[in-house]
């Protein structure tokens, strides 16, 4: 079976494949905690490297199952009470919590997580999830604050790293939708690249995946061969100053989408990071010796 | 010790500025493979912390079979042993012929990048045949990351590169496939001389302002793309590393380098050998001491000291320059003693550009 980075599954599916999970690691998406602490016990926990709950309320209950993996905790909209309680517990694991981009308390719960020291992410479903008030408010904060030392809020996060060059992340790999990396699975065993694309983008079955035959499918064509074809094609995207933080993916399910509001975004935060990074490059000069101090010869 | 070595003066791209072409097509033999891999293990056996790097030239190097590859592989062992290690193949190439069996067979000669070409002006750059530049280029590119054979962007520089400085930056800074790119002026050799190409020329000024441009963009960049000569500049300015600069910038290439046609003749680097001027004999006739006293190769050695003295005595950015690539001055005048026929786009560049960071630094030999 091939094994991606990343196989989101949902509790039953994960039942389903626990016999023939060979080294695969699953990301594993609870709706209900309470379906999942049925069947817990039967879980490949060896095999789950990521757990993403509905709610930060169920992590006291099922954290015990799997000491290794990262958990995701959604943090519900209105719900701003027992984080204090919850804080220890969160700390002594690895967890993220997440917060709706359209989340009315939004920068409340940033501010509250970053002063208990959790790691905050704000995960994009898709391109048009955010306003742009809301996102130029979270760049400056993130530029402003400092706050990727402490809080993990992405996209930005991994937009600073990029710009930065300390990483390659482009948004495909953010929203965990980069065909290399990442397949989701629905409970009818239908193989895709992520709960967002699954409409749209079959790859085949749980079978083809064993057998290596989703590869050849023209959905997994399609998005193998998008990076390509935008270039080949010499498409807005390819020369487009946002491309190596958003990789085309804001314009990749709908072509026409209009990203000016991203470009500024992103334009601005790389302008920011530019202008740090330059800064630091200049900084680490070496310091002239006497003797390159001397006058020059005319 | 850089050897540009041209395995055939044929090719099957359509260039319009081509500076290699040749009507009549020449093949390295074996035996002209076996005396240069020869040279090049005289020249390690004399420096033993010496090191040689061979540039696989042509024409395009990849016409060439995988049987010559083959065999070219076991000369390397035969004339090298135990010195291989200390020499490293490059390869310059439109990519386009590049097969999964044929990078099988080059991935244990090439130790460095393949070198490619790339443009985003369809019209100025082609291939024979009936499949597009394009189709041939994006295969290739695939078939080198799956050999694990890097591959950077050699850019040639033209008016409409020019006009569009941001455009062709942007293009690839962003492209997946492009990790390094050396950005150089097109030159009037080969093709590149006929009237054709006059439109996409461009003066001294023009490569200054793009210079200039992409300067900006690179600092926009945080100084980070690894695009050559911008990157060599920030190292030479604001590291004080001339002596990492092209081989164009520290008038040592008489010293430095080497280019061998496919008949073996010699010549101080493959653009001598496209132009034909300046020969230091032939691999069958001459060795490295022959080399080291060519009449012509310490002439070519005379010009730093010349041009010094000369024109470009009051210069504050000689550390940076050393008059620029001989060649150029030779196409450009007539004669190797005559700085660049760029001088005019680089003092622009230098002054707008470097100036501000701080004062130039001065060259090894003047400290």
């Amino acid at each position: 079976m091939p094994q991606p980075d990343d196989l989101t599954v949902s509790v039953p599916l994960a039942l389903a494949l626990a016999g023939e999970l060979d080294g695969m690691t699953l990301h594993l998406r609870v709706e209900d905690c309470a379906a999942l602490l049925r069947v817990a016990e039967q879980l490949p926990w060896q095999n789950v490297h990521r757990v993403t709950l509905p709610s930060i309320e169920d992590f006291e209950s099922v954290q015990d199952y799997s000491r290794r993996a990262h958990w995701n905790l959604w943090w519900p909209e209105r719900d701003m009470g027992r984080l204090l309680d919850l804080a220890p517990t969160l700390r002594r694991r690895t967890v993220t919590l997440w917060v709706a981009p359209d989340d009315p308390d939004l920068h409340n719960k940033l501010a509250v997580g970053e002063s208990l020291s959790l790691q905050m992410a704000v995960p994009l479903a898709d391109p048009d999830c955010i306003d742009l008030a809301d996102l130029n408010s979270l760049v400056s904060y993130v530029l402003l604050t400092g706050a990727t030392r402490t809080v993990h809020i992405e996209p930005l996060a991994s937009m600073v790293n990029t710009a930065a060059g300390r990483e390659e992340q482009t948004l495909w790999d953010v929203a965990n939708e980069s065909v290399r990396h990442n397949l989701f699975v629905d409970d009818a065993g239908q193989v895709s690249v992520s709960a967002r694309l699954a409409p749209t983008h079959h790859f085949g079955t749980l079978a083809d995946l064993a057998d290596g035959s989703i590869k050849s499918s023209a959905a997994y064509q399609r998005l193998h061969g998008y990076t390509e074809g935008l270039f080949r094609s010499q498409s807005v995207c390819s020369t487009c100053r946002a491309y190596p933080l958003c990789g085309g993916w804001l314009r990749y399910a709908d072509p026409e989408y209009d990203c000016e509001v991203w470009q500024l975004v992103i334009n601005s935060l790389q302008d920011a990071v530019g202008e740090r990074e330059a800064a630091k490059a200049l900084t680490q000069r070496p310091v002239e010796t006497a003797r390159e101090r001397t006058p020059q010869r005319r | 010790m850089v050897i540009i070595l041209k395995m055939s003066t044929a090719c099957n791209g359509t260039c319009v500025y081509c500076s290699a072409y040749k009507d009549k097509p020449q093949h390295l033999s074996l035996e002209v493979a076996e005396r240069v891999l020869g040279l090049a293990a005289e020249y390690l056996n004399a420096d033993p912390r010496g090191h040689v790097n061979i540039i696989l030239h042509g024409g395009e190097p990849l016409l060439r079979s995988r049987r010559f590859y083959a065999a070219f592989d076991r000369l390397m062992d035969e004339q090298l042993g135990a010195l291989r290690p200390r020499l490293s193949m490059a390869m310059q190439s439109n990519l386009t012929l590049l097969t999964p069996e044929k990078a099988a067979v080059l991935k244990p000669i090439l130790t460095r990048p393949i070198g490619t070409s790339y443009d985003i002006y369809p019209e100025v750059r082609g291939v024979k045949g009936c499949l597009s530049l394009d189709e041939r280029w994006y295969r290739a590119i695939h078939v080198a990351e799956a050999a694990d054979i890097d591959t950077g962007v050699v850019y040639v520089v033209h008016s409409k590169a020019v006009e569009n400085t941001e455009r062709v930056w942007t293009f690839f800074r962003n492209h997946p496939w492009v990790p390094t790119v050396r950005f150089n002026p097109l030159y009037a050799e080969g093709l590149g001389k006929s009237d054709d190409v006059t439109e996409l020329g461009i003066t001294a000024e023009q490569w200054g302002e793009f210079l200039i441009r992409g300067w900006r963009l690179y600092e926009r960049d945080g100084y980070r793309p690894s695009f050559a000569p911008f990157n060599e500049y920030f190292g030479a300015h604001v590291r004080r590393e001339p002596h990492l600069m092209s081989c164009s910038h520290k008038g040592i290439c008489s010293h430095s380098h080497l280019g061998v046609d496919p008949d073996g003749s010699l010549y101080t680097c493959g653009r001598w050998s496209d132009t034909a001027e300046f020969s230091y004999g032939t691999v069958f006739d001459t060795d490295r001491e022959g080399i080291l006293n060519s009449e012509v190769r310490l002439r070519l050695g005379e010009r730093k000291d010349l041009l010094r003295a000369g024109e470009c005595k009051e210069c504050q950015w000689w550390a940076y320059c050393h008059g620029g690539c001989p060649n150029d001055a030779y196409l450009e005048h007539g004669t190797v003693q005559a700085r660049t026929k760029w001088c005019a786009g680089y003092l622009a560049f230098f002054e707008e550009c470097l100036r501000p960071l701080g004062e130039p630094v001065r060259s090894e030999e003047e400290r």
